[in-house]
Formats: C-alpha cells, sequence, structure tokens
C-alpha cells in the first residue's frame, strides 16, 4: 500500500480504501470536495497537512508510527481530532447499535430471553466505553494540553509537573475492546434461536466497524499521543534540573 | 510419570515399561505434591497412577490442569473392564497394548486440526463461579484449587470458549443455564 503524501489526490486515496471518508468527516471534509490533492485541501481547510498525513497513514498501515513526523503538530490539534472521534462513538456509533439490538429484542414474538441478555451485556459495555471516553476527556487530555503549554511556554509555568504522568494514562488505558470482541464471539457462537438474521447480520457487521475505529483510535493514543508527551515530560524534566 | 505410593510398586511399573522401549522419559513420584511439580516442569503425556488417588482433589488437579493424554488408574486387584484400568496381575503383552494404544491416541489427537472446545465438567463450575462474580482467589479458595490451577482453567476456559472478560463469561452462562438472569450482575 503507497503512503499517503500532502502531494496524494484525495480522491485517490479514497477510492483504494472508503473507510477514509469516516476520517476525513472529523476534519470537516465531506464527499464533493473535488479533484484535489490532500495538501490543497488542509489549505483550504485550515488543517496542519502533516498532522493529517499521520492520521491518514496511521489509519491505512497498523505499523505506521510516524517517528519524523512526531514534532511537526500540535497535540491540541490531535486531541481536538481524538475528541472528534469520542463525538462520534457516543452520539451516533454507539445509540445506532443500541437502536438495532433494541429492534432485535423487541421483534421477537414470544419473547427470547436470551437477546434480552446480550441486550444487557451491550449496555454494560456502553457504559465501560462512556467511563473510559469521560476518563480521557475529564483527565488525559486536560493533562496533555498541560504539558504541551508548559513545553511551549516553560517562563510562564512556575509550578513543577504534576504527579499524573502519561506512565499513568498507559496502566490504566482499559481494554474496552477486549469486551466487544466478546459480545460478537457471543453473537456469533452462541446467540440462542430465534432471532431476525438479518438485523443480527447488520449489528455484527457494526460492531467490526466500531472495532476497527476504536483499535485506530487507541493506536493514535499509544503510538503518536503517548510517545510525543513522553518526550514532552523527558524535556521538562531535564530543564528543571 | 508413574504415581502409585507403593515404593515396590512403582519400581516394578518403571521396570515394565523401559522392557517396552519406548521412546519417552519414565517419571516415578510417590506422593502428589512431587507429581503436581513434574507435570508443571515438563510434558506429561500419560499418568498410571495408583487406585489410592482417584478420589483425591488433588490428583483431579493434577490431571485437569497438567493435561496429560492419557491417565491409567493402577490396582493391585483385577479390576472389572476398564481401559482405563491397569493391575497387578497383567501380562507383559496386556500391559504394552493398553499403554501403546493410549499414547497412540494421544498422538492422534495432536494431530486433529480443530482444539478441544468442550469445557470440562471442573471448568463449567469456574465459568459458573466468575460469571457469579468470584476473583480468581475465590474460585481457588472455593474449589480447592492453587491460584495457578484457577488462572490455567481460566486460560483455557478463554482458549475454547474464546471468551475473555467476566461479562462476556457471565452472558455465556446465562444462555447455557448455569445462572440465571435474577443471579448474574449483569
Amino acid at each position: 500500500m503507497r503512503t499517503i503524501s500532502t502531494e496524494t489526490n484525495l480522491a485517490d486515496a479514497i477510492l483504494q480504501n472508503h473507510n477514509l471518508l469516516r476520517v476525513i468527516g472529523r476534519f470537516d471534509i465531506q464527499p464533493g470536495f473535488g479533484d484535489v490533492t490532500v495538501g490543497e485541501i488542509c489549505h483550504k481547510k485550515d488543517i496542519d497537512p502533516v498532522f493529517m498525513v499521520v492520521i491518514l497513514n496511521s489509519f491505512l498501515d497498523e505499523s505506521y508510527f510516524p517517528a519524523h513526523d512526531l514534532t511537526g503538530f500540535s497535540l491540541k490539534q490531535l486531541v481536538r481530532y481524538l475528541q472528534k472521534t469520542h463525538d462520534y462513538y457516543l452520539n451516533h456509533q454507539i445509540p445506532y447499535i443500541q437502536e438495532l439490538i433494541d429492534r432485535l429484542c423487541s421483534g421477537q414474538q414470544p419473547e427470547n430471553p436470551g437477546l434480552k441478555v446480550v441486550n444487557r451485556f451491550f449496555a454494560a459495555y456502553c457504559r465501560e466505553l462512556n467511563d473510559h471516553i469521560m476518563r480521557e476527556e475529564k483527565v488525559t487530555f486536560p493533562y496533555v494540553l498541560g504539558i504541551e503549554n508548559r513545553f511551549n511556554h516553560p517562563e510562564e509555568s512556575e509550578t513543577g509537573i504534576p504527579d499524573y504522568t502519561i506512565q499513568h494514562y498507559e496502566t490504566e488505558h482499559d481494554n474496552v475492546e477486549e469486551k466487544l470482541n466478546d459480545l460478537k464471539n457471543i453473537m456469533i457462537k452462541y446467540l440462542p434461536q430465534p432471532f431476525d438474521f438479518d438485523l443480527v447480520n447488520r449489528i455484527t457487521a457494526e460492531l467490526y466497524w466500531l472495532e476497527k475505529d476504536l483499535n485506530e483510535h487507541s493506536r493514535i493514543e499509544d503510538k503518536i499521543m503517548i510517545p510525543k508527551v513522553r518526550m514532552m515530560e523527558t524535556e521538562l524534566k531535564l530543564n528543571r534540573r | 510419570m508413574i504415581l502409585p505410593q507403593s515404593h515396590i510398586i512403582r519400581l516394578g511399573l518403571r521396570q515394565c515399561l523401559a522392557d517396552l522401549n519406548l521412546p519417552v522419559k519414565i517419571f516415578l513420584a510417590a506422593d502428589l505434591t512431587t507429581a503436581t511439580d513434574l507435570s508443571e516442569n515438563n510434558d506429561i503425556q500419560l499418568i498410571i497412577a495408583g487406585e489410592e488417588f482417584s478420589d483425591d482433589a488433588g490428583f483431579h488437579q493434577l490431571v485437569t490442569s497438567g493435561k496429560p493424554e492419557g491417565i491409567f488408574l493402577f490396582s493391585e486387584n483385577h479390576l472389572p473392564g476398564n481401559e482405563q484400568n491397569l493391575s497387578l496381575f497383567m501380562t507383559p503383552v496386556e500391559l504394552a497394548a493398553k499403554i501403546k494404544m493410549m499414547l497412540q491416541t494421544g498422538k492422534e489427537n495432536e494431530n486433529m486440526p480443530t482444539p478441544e472446545k468442550e469445557l470440562s465438567k471442573r471448568e463449567k463450575e469456574v465459568v459458573r463461579l466468575l460469571a457469579l462474580g468470584a476473583s480468581n482467589k475465590d474460585i481457588a479458595e472455593k474449589l480447592n484449587l492453587s491460584l495457578h490451577t484457577a488462572l490455567t482453567h481460566r486460560k483455557n476456559i478463554i482458549r475454547k470458549l474464546g471468551i475473555k472478560t467476566a461479562a462476556g463469561l457471565t452472558v455465556f452462562a446465562i444462555l447455557n443455564g448455569m445462572i440465571t438472569l435474577e443471579e448474574a450482575n449483569l
């Protein structure tokens, strides 16, 4: 697979992998953008092109690690992007899957209690995902932005580095994907009859989408955000000595 | 591994097995602690245990956690025609046939394309307890297992079912009638 650069034609990249449409949507780029390169659309939409290229490539290639590009963009825009993906999960993707599961349960007469159990499991999963996202929004992201601020304006920050470090985040980084994987397994292997097969198909497909997207989200956090924050933490500590 | 309490029977069995010229290493254990140690550090294919161990919880643990391919119970008396039994009065030919057949079955199982998927009775108990909210430590205590064995059961359950989280196992347990929805903490 070819790596995307600012010279790459955006439509060509998307024709090769249509999943990128969801990614550019988080930069407020929608279909109908015309025959433009990645660099041109970034200029037009006032998006940092280095950051855009890192996000697109990281989505396409799991092993992509932009070591040399890490310094080229701000954590502020990375956090903004991650917040947009959070918004997408909580306000679009999860409610949509919930609606499908509700229909699956209510459409069965007489009632199939096994489906109700799956619904409860999904509800528990959603609560966990929500908690995880809220912790990132309330603790991790403010910390990340604070570190960047100290890094850029060391003269303004009188106090030392807070006790929380990105190391904490790494250890508490819940594996919400595990539960999702269990849900897929249960749907595929252990779902009790009778049920609406078409709905089960659609739910499973949506769970796969969500899983791929969450994995991608974690990868950006683990491979881009954390290394960049750690680099800043190290430099701040060195300067303090 | 040869595990009767009697020293004479152990050595006798070792000699009989040595006479068969099998390409296997023979371990001797007089008690379950030694047997468990040996089982944890070696790939034990076959256990020949004295019948005195048959009702022992520690023995049950040994054979479920170590996963030998075959188990024989050795009796000083003639036991009714069970393939899983060896007795003091067997002829060398009978012994050779049984041992070779068991080792061969083990090999065939190894070559089976699909891994074993059915949960053992003990694994079902572990699933049930996990679904009711028990920790690994609680399970070890309730089932009288070492923590290591409880963890091994859990690993095997994950491998067999493809379900990793306690919540996922709870759903599995409800769907399979191991616990009720009311009992579950979901």
